[in-house]
């Protein structure tokens, strides 16, 4: 009898870890309070002028601690004031972001599943994965940093003071760099079109995360090193790392002053990266609106603005025609690079 | 720095941390233990939870999902034959074969102690020699890796069971599936045979889950409960603990291995499994009873498991002074810094010192913890074993399957876990030990990427392996651990028939 009951009391434990198991995976979802699950079953909103009566959810495309999913954790956060409903963050990864970019687009118009979409997902990397969606599925609804790629060496380790002397000794000699991104994404592309653009002959040393690259280029494992600022900062702060070059689309003011942009040397390899925010282009007018008010207000709170500036990330409060444009500008761009990559 | 260790022991000694490692650890060894389902899934899970939180009692239910979840995985490990992470597949050695002799309840009480221990060793190490090994880390580039990697591989031999040459075969399979996908360095799809969801490689949990958990449920298909000649022999759990003898004989497994966890957890990209495997390898050649391992030999689960709890505290010594994550957990435990506005990097001691002692302290209240809580449960989980067969069958189906869906919510996955649980089971049959398919898995992608990005950085030198102080380091203990492996063997062939010694 004993020994039946506590066989009952183990199953029970085990049915529960089983539910459990259930609620797994690469989703971080916080826990919804009570209130919205009795609202939600009343079914869906037939108007959009009951927007929104469930809980919001932002699909990140990429890991948990990367720029978009902090920001957007962040947006989260400071929403809790002007937004009725709860917001929460669910990083969809896996094949280069468009698993989370073909949840979004399966999603239903309804505005409750929102996207932290950048530019390559439109213009770089249907190129070689298959994805279902295109820039008009969706409407951008605000930009939210901008990412400038950032050319850097080790002067101490190098000699190189400044690009002009990258350019030079490049002319006779192999270069290696670091980056820390693979075949196929946004760097890789831009950096080999740019090579190919100055005529240097360069190995790419492909690393598991920015700051193995920027470690690699301050112990002089490399020549250069591909990467965004403030990951370098400490480093520059040395003397250990210089950032000497940059391929946003213009001049970069960083901490330690101007860094130049590509065209300056009329290399064309320009790259700027992004992240913004995007729903499905068929979403009710009145929703978009309702939360373009919302992101206003939390872009106007300096909770949100400190944080960034603590972070070192560069808000980019650009309008959802803005960020349009800018998606447009770049499909052009990668469109050449990765011409030039295939004719090599 | 005494002031940093007085006011970070202060927050880590305040109820909210202690109630917070609490949870963590209970969501951790939960976790753990269950096939499918690893320490970094916790850890996803319950990041929300720590945005309202101060940044020390946050960390501390992360952090106790990380040593618990390192440490549940042993549970499985020792019970189900099924480790319930990857830290855990050299625990399934010694633990299930121990578990087949009635000894579970031993066996897991060794692996709670020597979890203890290594998570203890390396705490100590991390709050107290964390700026020097990061000065050490920083040199470590793709040659150290590969090397430390390398070593990882030719252990094959001394974990590969009675056939060797099965062993190495298992190996190159293991690597094998590690090759399917995007190769990292010139972006060419290998064996995807035009199929796009192949592209992206074969998930480790997918492998994991087939290898292990399925094919140990194949094998027993044809397991009839009225014939169970166990359950008609009444064989009885034995209720015999672990003994200060034993506990004597594997105190030098467990400073070797904390040691090795330690200096493996330390270098970026590899991780708890890569240590307990060469930990579990080193142990063998240095004990009496080098011959019993493999069949349920005490030491052999106390070097493997002190190994994997060994890596938790050095991996975050990368991580706090670099930014560089150890590994996969670790790599979600820097996007927890980056919410509480930390950045890790080099800043960060100079920014937080306070903060990055209280969370070091944390560890070593995590790690004691750990202890206490496991001596709790032990008694009851070892009793799992109890639970009839025909039942426990479909609950590790379900948990595995759901486990591999949910980790990237495909269905192939769960197809592609089907597969491999298929092909173990018949190799298996063939006498094929599946520990080293694991280990080739594991560790197949990161020898390569090394290797070539070591070429790529000496211009296609071979010299680069041994012009580099630490990367010859490693280079010559993995060839030390080669030669002793054929020294040994050719001796015990001259030697032939002779009896054993000691």
């Amino acid at each position: 009898m004993k020994m039946k009951k506590r066989f009952a009391f183990l199953l029970a434990l085990a049915l529960m870890l089983t539910a459990l198991t259930a609620c797994g995976g690469k989703t971080a979802s916080s826990t919804v309070p009570e209130n919205t699950s009795g609202s939600s079953q009343a079914e869906e909103p037939s108007a959009s002028s009951d927007y929104p009566n469930k809980t919001v959810t932002i699909i990140c495309p990429w890991g948990v601690g990367g720029g978009a999913d902090t920001i957007a954790r962040k947006i989260t956060q400071v929403a809790e004031k002007y937004f009725d409903q709860p917001i929460i963050v669910e990083n969809h990864t896996g094949a280069s972001g468009t698993i989370g970019m073909g949840d979004a687009f399966d999603a239903a118009a309804d505005g409750y599943t929102l996207v932290t979409a950048n530019g390559p997902l439109f213009s770089l990397t249907p190129k070689y994965v298959d994805v279902q969606y295109t820039l008009d599925d969706f409407t951008m609804l605000r930009g939210m940093r901008t990412v400038s790629l950032m050319v850097v060496t080790n002067p101490k380790t190098t000699g190189f003071q400044s690009f002009d002397d990258i350019l030079e000794y490049g002319k006779s000699h192999k270069l290696t760099y670091a980056t820390s991104s693979g075949p196929g994404g946004d760097q890789y592309v831009v950096s080999s079109a740019a090579f190919i653009s100055m005529g240097i002959e360069a190995e790419p040393v492909v690393l598991g995360s920015e700051a193995e690259v920027v470690n690699a280029i301050a112990s002089g494992q490399v020549d250069l090193g591909l990467c965004t600022p403030p990951s370098y900062y400490a480093f520059q702060e040395e003397g250990t790392a210089l950032a000497v070059a940059t391929f946003y689309p213009e001049d970069v003011e960083t901490k330690f002053g101007t860094v130049k942009c590509m065209e300056n040397w009329g290399i064309d390899a320009i790259f700027g990266g992004m992240d913004c925010l995007a729903i499905r282009s068929d979403t009710p007018q009145e929703i978009i609106d309702k939360l373009n008010a919302m992101l206003d207000e939390v872009y106007a709170d300096p909770d949100f603005t400190d944080y960034l500036k603590e972070m070192g990330y560069n808000l980019w409060d650009a309008k959802g025609d803005e960020v349009q444009t800018f998606i447009e500008n770049q499909m052009d761009s990668m469109e050449r690079y990765v011409e030039l990559l295939e004719s090599k | 720095m005494l002031d940093y260790i007085l006011a970070g022991l202060e927050m880590a000694a305040s109820w909210q941390s202690i109630l917070m490692i609490a949870l963590g650890l209970l969501s951790g060894i939960v976790i753990g233990a269950i096939p499918g389902m690893t320490a970094d899934i916790g850890i996803i899970l319950c990041l929300p939870l720590t945005y309202a939180m101060d940044p020390i009692p946050a960390m501390m239910l992360l952090l106790g999902i990380y040593c618990g979840g390192t440490y549940g995985g042993s549970i499985t490990a020792i019970l189900i034959n099924t480790p319930g992470t990857p830290a855990n597949a050299a625990t399934t050695l010694d633990g299930y074969p121990m578990t087949l002799q009635g000894k579970s309840l031993k066996a897991l009480q060794m692996a709670l102690y020597s979890s203890f221990f290594g998570g203890i060793v390396s705490a100590l190490i991390c709050l107290f020699a964390a700026p020097a090994i990061a000065r050490v880390a920083q040199t470590f580039g793709p040659p150290e890796y590969f090397c430390i990697t390398f070593f990882g591989l030719s252990i094959i031999a001394s974990i590969s069971g009675d056939n060797i040459i099965k062993g190495i075969m298992g190996g190159v399979i293991g690597i094998f599936i590690a090759l399917i996908g995007q190769d990292s360095v010139s972006g060419v799809i290998r064996f995807a045979f035009g199929n796009r969801k192949l592209a992206g490689g074969i998930p480790l949990l997918a492998v994991l889950v087939g290898l292990f958990a399925l094919a140990e449920l194949l094998s027993r298909s044809n397991y009839d409960p009225k014939n169970d000649p166990a359950r008609k022999a009444k064989i009885k759990i034995s209720q015999e603990r672990v003994t200060w003898k034993e506990i004597k004989q594997c105190f030098r497994a467990w400073v070797v291995s904390s040691v090795i966890g330690t200096v493996v957890g330390a270098t970026p990209g590899t991780g708890g499994g890569i240590a307990a495997f060469i930990s579990y390898d080193q142990a063998k050649k240095m004990s009496k009873h080098g011959d019993n391992f493999g069949k349920g030999e005490i030491e052999g689960v106390a070097a493997s498991e002190a190994a994997n709890n060994a890596t938790t505290g050095s991996t975050l010594i990368p991580l706090m002074t670099l930014g560089i994550p150890g590994d996969g957990c670790t790599a979600i435990l820097i996007g927890a810094f980056m919410l509480q506005g930390m950045i890790p990097g080099p800043a960060l001691f100079r920014d937080h010192p306070g903060t990055l002692y209280g969370i070091m302290l944390g560890l070593l209240f995590v790690n004691v913890l750990m202890l206490v809580f496991g001596l709790a449960l032990t008694p009851l989980y070892s009793n799992i074993s109890r639970i009839p067969y025909e039942l426990m069958s479909a609950l590790i189906i379900v948990y595995c399957i759901a486990g591999v869906y949910s980790n990237e919510g495909s269905t192939f996955h769960v197809l592609l876990a089907a597969c491999i649980g298929v092909a173990s089971f018949l190799l298996r049959k063939l006498g094929f030990s599946v520990v080293p398919i694991i280990l080739g898995v594991v560790l197949g992608d990161l020898v390569e990427t090394n290797f070539r990005n070591s070429m790529i950085l000496s211009g296609g030198s071979l010299s680069i392996f041994v012009t580099r102080p630490f990367s010859l380091l490693f280079l010559l203990l993995a060839l030390v651990s080669i030669g002793s492996f054929f020294y040994k063997s050719i001796k015990k062939h001259v030697k032939g028939t002779a009896p054993e010694q000691k």
